[in-house]
């Protein structure tokens, strides 16, 4: 009908007209298309072409999200010209524009979740998604709402090589008033993400992530929180062979003394795992903890090495507790061809004498090149891009008014050492206004009359730009 | 970025005939998700997932082979007859892995079973891979093993293995012990830090040092 093709045109028209700036798309795009009835985005025009074709996923990706939106959540099972359709719109689409629908953004996501799951096709999804978050974020540190989402539908389908970018780089920008992320995205993301290293068998960040779920504040810890500490225990016991953390949880924490006592056989630590067996298995933690158990003889092996530099491989396998058959030694020595060939020990065997004698080597890398001088480089400049951070964020803290209410109170609040921190770390100039030490005044009202003062010269200070002091 | 599935295919063949394996991972990756999503039944999708599941096997990424073999549909599985073969191939590479298995069976199997003329030039770089991965693992571990440690993990025969490992490799062979000398590996060759990096290296540390002291 003529009438509504009428009204397309002005919908069209009204999203062209608003798209140019971001003022525009936020006070006037996005409550107009709030007001339309979903359907509008559904149905094409009567008899022509599909009203989302006049559009530009690029130039107008606000509105474009929207269609987008709405036909996802309507499809039953996917249809490839729509999957097309939001192929092109997430390498495409303004970052800009969505950053500010991210709600939308989130509705959209699982909306193509929902579809590839429905489907039994979950790689339909992943990859889209994980460009789409890239475009999404303002900065690759910058967590989005649509993380967790994405960690767990990678999980599920165990394809997790196209959310590995996004983990790898660290979430070093939370902001909940731009992004509306909050706690439990943030819990949820890295419990998920460790999961997804420990499954790519990559167990140092898998510690990692799991380590930052589990010491996020909290009153109470939370139960994505527990679970991620199970976790941390077993992925710490593979990574360094250790505990992390005492207490909580008691079985794991049993597990993990006995792991620990080097004294310890291969045997017994397979009988504790076997004690625990059923707690293990409703976590869905015992495919880790046989992991743990393997990398235990690998342990073994490695503790020889400092003491001795010739053993035979019979020898090493009743040393380590496997037994003095020809079985435990053929395996015993698979152990060690695999170690020699990860480099997590240095030693060649030889055959001379029957049975095989395995020799243990110095580390033949004498860190003197350039590989090395490279990695030194690289955390050198790690470092310093984490401490610039460091410094920003506590100029931003230590200028916000929460933080001079605090002082007022406690009195005693500042540390000694006060907030000034050395700038001119390697040679970068960082001005930082030290604070004055409160605790000096030894007059209680004429501390808070000094603290209120400085409150508002801080408030002044606020509003003019800050610049850096050379020192 | 967004190249059509035709032209992918095309970029896919063009690097397997000048022999550029690693580009085709991800060329498959990407056609796997557009022939799934977008384009689907241009091309069945087993003709994907062989020539992807080989390059795996031959980059020796289990991680992703056990990924995508879980993908793959059961019918398929069965149906199409050198994506079964080759999953048979990667779940004794796993088995391999774990200590398991004969290393024999994979190279029997790779041998015996029929190949079509696009997947085949692939299988021969994935036969003499697995190889020579084997042989480099033995040489960097073992100063000495006996012939026939080193000959379950060829494709060759006994009697052969000895004089191939000599000729090609250069290893050493003594009749009278049974025993082989693997040749070692050279040692990589790094460049030695010069002069000036370790200058800028000691200003750091200097620096570090200076700070420490006065904090």
């Amino acid at each position: 009908m003529s009438s509504n093709d009428h009204s397309y045109d002005e919908i069209i028209a009204k999203i062209v007209a608003c798209s140019t700036d971001l003022t525009a798309v936020t006070k006037t795009l996005g409550p107009y298309l709030n007001n339309l009835n979903e359907n509008i985005f559904l149905a094409r025009a009567h008899g022509q072409s599909d009203p989302i074709d006049a559009l530009s996923p690029e130039h107008h990706s606000f509105a474009y999200l929207y269609f987008l939106l709405y036909r996802c959540k309507a499809s039953h099972g996917f249809h490839p010209a729509l999957m097309e359709k939001v192929w092109a719109f997430v390498n495409t689409c303004d970052g800009e524009q969505v950053r500010h629908a991210s709600e939308k953004a989130l509705s959209f996501a699982e909306a193509l979740v929902k579809t590839a799951t429905e489907s039994q096709q979950p790689i339909i999804a992943i990859r889209p998604l994980a460009i789409f978050i890239q475009r999404l974020q303002a900065t690759p540190g910058q967590l989005t709402i649509l993380h967790p989402l994405l960690a767990k539908t990678c999980l599920l389908a165990q394809a997790c090589k196209d959310i590995l970018p996004i983990l790898d780089n660290d979430i070093s920008d939370v902001d909940p008033k731009l992004t509306h992320v909050n706690y439990r995205d943030f819990l949820l993301y890295h419990y998920y993400g460790g999961m997804v290293y420990a499954y790519q068998k990559n167990f140092e960040r898998a510690v990692e992530f799991f380590r930052l779920a589990v010491s996020a504040p909290a009153e109470v810890a939370s139960a994505i929180q527990i679970e991620a500490y199970k976790k941390m225990v077993l992925t710490n016991l593979l990574q360094n062979g250790r505990r992390a953390v005492k207490s909580h949880c008691q079985p794991y924490s049993e597990f993990a003394s006995s792991y620990e006592k080097k004294a310890n056989s291969a045997a017994s630590i397979r009988s504790d795992l076997d004690k625990i067996k059923g707690i293990l298995v409703r976590d869905r933690n015992y495919g880790l903890a046989k992991q743990c158990v393997e990398a235990f003889h690998r342990r073994k092996i490695q503790d020889l090495t400092r003491t001795y530099l010739t053993l035979s491989v019979e020898d090493i396998a009743t040393n380590i507790g496997l037994g003095s058959d020809p079985e435990a030694a053929k395996h015993v020595e698979g152990i060690i061809v695999k170690m020699i060939q990860a480099g997590t020990i240095f030693a060649t065997i030889s055959h001379e004498h029957a049975g095989g004698m395995v020799s243990f080597l110095d580390d033949p890398n004498h860190h003197d090149n350039t590989i090395t001088m490279d990695m030194i480089n690289t955390q050198i400049q790690k470092a310093t891009e984490i401490t610039a951070k460091f410094v920003k964020m506590d100029q931003t803290i230590s200028s916000m008014p929460q933080f001079f209410n605090k002082g007022q109170q406690g009195g005693s609040f500042m540390p000694e050492r006060g907030f000034s921190l050395e700038d001119s770390d390697y040679g970068m100039q960082m001005g930082y206004e030290a604070y004055p030490d409160e605790a000096t005044s030894s007059n209680p009202k004429r501390q808070r009359i000094k603290a209120s003062q400085r409150k508002r010269d801080a408030q002044a200070r606020e509003d003019e730009p800050e610049e850096p002091e050379e020192q | 970025m967004a190249l059509t599935s035709a032209a992918l295919f095309e970029q896919a063949d063009h690097a397997l005939q000048t022999g550029r394996y690693q580009e085709l991972i991800p060329l498959y990756e990407q056609l796997e998700f557009q022939v799934t999503a977008i384009d689907i039944d241009v091309v069945p999708l087993n003709n994907i997932f062989e020539p992807l599941l080989t390059s795996y096997l031959i980059a020796h990424d289990l991680q992703s082979a056990r990924s995508l073999v879980q993908r793959i549909p059961d019918e398929l599985k069965t149906q199409a007859q050198q994506l079964h073969v080759l999953i048979q191939v990667y779940e004794m590479l796993r088995q391999w892995e774990r200590q398991s298995g004969d290393l024999k069976d994979v190279y029997r199997l790779l041998h015996q079973s029929r190949w079509n003329s696009a997947l085949a030039p692939l299988i021969a770089v994935l036969q003499d891979s697995i190889q020579d991965r084997e042989l480099d693992l033995l040489a960097k571990a073992y100063t000495s093993l006996p012939l026939h440690l080193a000959a379950s993990r060829v494709s060759l025969e006994e009697d052969t293995v000895a004089e191939q490992l000599m000729a090609t490799r250069g290893w050493r062979y003594d009749a009278s012990t049974g025993l082989l000398y693997p040749k070692a590996p050279d040692a990589t060759g790094n460049r030695a830090i010069g002069l000036q990096e370790f200058g800028k290296l000691a200003d750091v540390v200097a620096h570090l040092e200076v700070r420490q002291e006065s904090s």
